[in-house]
């Protein structure tokens, strides 16, 4: 495992993952590395913050089998968390910093995420499921269109989250047709009023290659 | 104790000159290697092939360029997937579309003074922090590395590989606020000097099949209002407004010396693409609504910049009335 990859997990568990960094991390979601890794770290922080609450058997026996699809999707629908409900926790967790702004369009597609761990900080899993509901849209190109857009924030959205990155929408097919002629024109302003060198026009090149 | 102390302080206080003397002597140098690879870019008879990768896509191309008649001269050719082309004489841009379709685009002069005191605008030392890494072997040539590393989460970082000899780009990559590159440019092949012809740099297509088109985008709206203009409210700390030509400032684009981007604004119509941001590569593409005097419009803002820049640049545009 490389330093990237531990800054990324480290971030992630931090909230301060951005995109990217998520999705570096969904890219090893499999690896037994990966897993231990983030089960290490939440137990050090566990310890560290004596936050941890589960009993020493569970420790002891090893992971624990969570299933974070229904949080990931209450996350995105900003709902109460089942557990929540069940056990009439409090509802702070639930503000998943990434997946406010995701649409129901989205939750078929994180269905059936299943991931290792032995912590039961909540407020943890949240951060971790909303960072991989994101950079699912990204990884696995839900289709969109104007009226179910997933990065549809309002603007006083957007004003309450100024200082977060905001979510990148995976274009299909006719929307990155419509989205090279703006940057066929961005290109061609960039070459001809900017610079001499060629970065615009192999971008224009490139878009030709989709068709323009 | 008193003197040992001193000493220590004397030799930390050398070290820091020396190393801060090294910065700005790697800075220059640096910055003489940009200045190269400039002149390089437009004084030189090249020809090669490329591979350019953005996002999930990446092509190869074949390139020729040349300086002639004191104009450049460039030819790009898709070499994959759909055939496509593109001819630069001067100001005189084309493309040529599967062979049959041929763009013409805009058509500006260079002579305005703002364009010519972009000719060579360099990254500012505020905002990019300019650093050469050792040479490598790129296509077969010796190249130094050049470190262009952004000092704020504004703008993205920039490592070039320029030829030694000659100072032209081999090899580039755009690299994103957590370090992976999100664009990557690199000649596979090249050969420079090279002889070129005149027939290179022209478009061998059958005129019956050809049709001349201009690229349909942001045209002023007649239903606007008179006297109103847009302005960019908000702009990242090094960017500046290159001059606009189009009426009511609808378009307008901004530059640091490095990055670009475009705002649009246009009337609201049925918009395919949704509103926030979406992204190919090191390209943006930020949406958002704006409505003034019951009129809806869309904010458009593309550039190779981060997704939460743009989103900052589309919010802070508004209208003015009465200039």
């Amino acid at each position: 495992m490389d330093d990237k990859l531990r800054e990324s997990i480290s971030a992630l568990m931090d909230d301060e993952a951005n995109e990217l960094e998520a999705q570096r991390v969904l890219s090893k979601a499999g690896s037994v590395e990966l897993s231990d890794t983030w089960k290490r770290y939440h137990k050090v922080r566990d310890l560290m913050s004596g936050m941890s609450k589960l009993p020493a058997s569970s420790i002891n026996e090893g992971a624990l089998q969570i299933d974070v699809s229904a949080n990931v999707a209450a996350a995105i629908r900003g709902q109460a968390l089942p557990d929540e409900q069940d056990n009439a926790r409090s509802s702070k967790a639930s503000n998943g910093s990434i997946g406010t702004g995701l649409s129901e369009k989205t939750l078929p597609e994180v269905g059936s995420l299943v991931v290792d761990t032995d912590s039961d900080s909540l407020s943890s899993w949240m951060k971790f499921g909303g960072a991989i509901a994101a950079c699912l849209v990204v990884a696995v190109g839900v289709s969109l269109n104007t009226n179910n857009s997933i990065g549809a924030h309002s603007g006083a959205e957007l004003a309450q989250v100024s200082d977060e990155q905001p979510v990148v929408n995976e274009l299909d097919e006719g929307q990155v047709h419509s989205f090279n002629k703006y940057l066929l024109r961005h290109s061609e302003l960039s070459a001809l009023k900017v610079s001499s060198g060629m970065a615009p026009l192999i971008r224009v090149a490139s878009v030709n290659s989709v068709g323009i | 104790m008193l003197l040992r102390f001193a000493l220590s302080f004397l030799v930390l206080v050398s070290s820091l000159v020396l190393m801060a003397g090294h910065s700005h002597a790697d800075s220059e140098q640096a910055k003489e290697w940009l200045s190269k690879m400039r002149t390089a870019a437009l004084q030189e008879s090249y020809r090669g092939t490329f591979m350019f990768s953005r996002g999930d896509m990446s092509s190869s191309m074949r390139v020729v360029h040349r300086f002639h008649d004191g104009q450049e001269q460039e030819r790009l050719t898709q070499l994959d997937g759909e055939m496509g082309e593109i001819l630069r004489r001067g100001t005189e841009v084309m493309c040529l579309v599967n062979g049959q379709r041929l763009i013409q685009l805009d058509k500006q002069e260079f002579s305005n003074p703002v364009s010519s005191a972009f000719a060579d605008f360099m990254p500012g030392h505020d905002y990019y922090a300019l650093s050469t890494n050792g040479f490598e072997r790129i296509v077969d040539r010796s190249s130094v590395r050049l470190s262009i590393k952004a000092e704020d989460s504004a703008r993205y970082s920039y490592y070039l590989w320029l030829d030694q000899a000659s100072g032209l780009l081999l090899k580039s990559q755009v690299i994103g606020l957590n370090g992976d590159a999100l664009e990557s440019f690199q000649f596979t092949e090249l050969k420079i000097p090279t002889e070129t012809d005149d027939r290179e740099f022209t478009f061998d297509v059958d005129e019956k099949v050809v049709s001349h088109q201009r690229i349909p985008m942001s045209d002023a709206d007649a239903r606007w209002p008179e006297r109103l203009v847009w302005e960019a409210g908000y702009a990242p700390p090094g960017f500046m407004t290159v001059d606009s030509s189009d009426s009511n400032s609808n378009v307008m684009l901004f530059t640091d010396g490095l990055a670009n981007y475009t705002v649009f604004v246009e009337m609201k119509d049925n918009k395919v693409l949704p509103e926030g941001a979406s992204r190919v590569g090191a390209t943006v593409i930020y949406l958002t609504p704006l409505k003034f005097n019951e009129r809806e419009y869309t904010v458009t803002v593309v550039g190779e910049i981060p997704p939460m820049t743009a989103m900052k640049v589309a919010k802070g545009v508004r209208p003015e009335m009465g200039r």
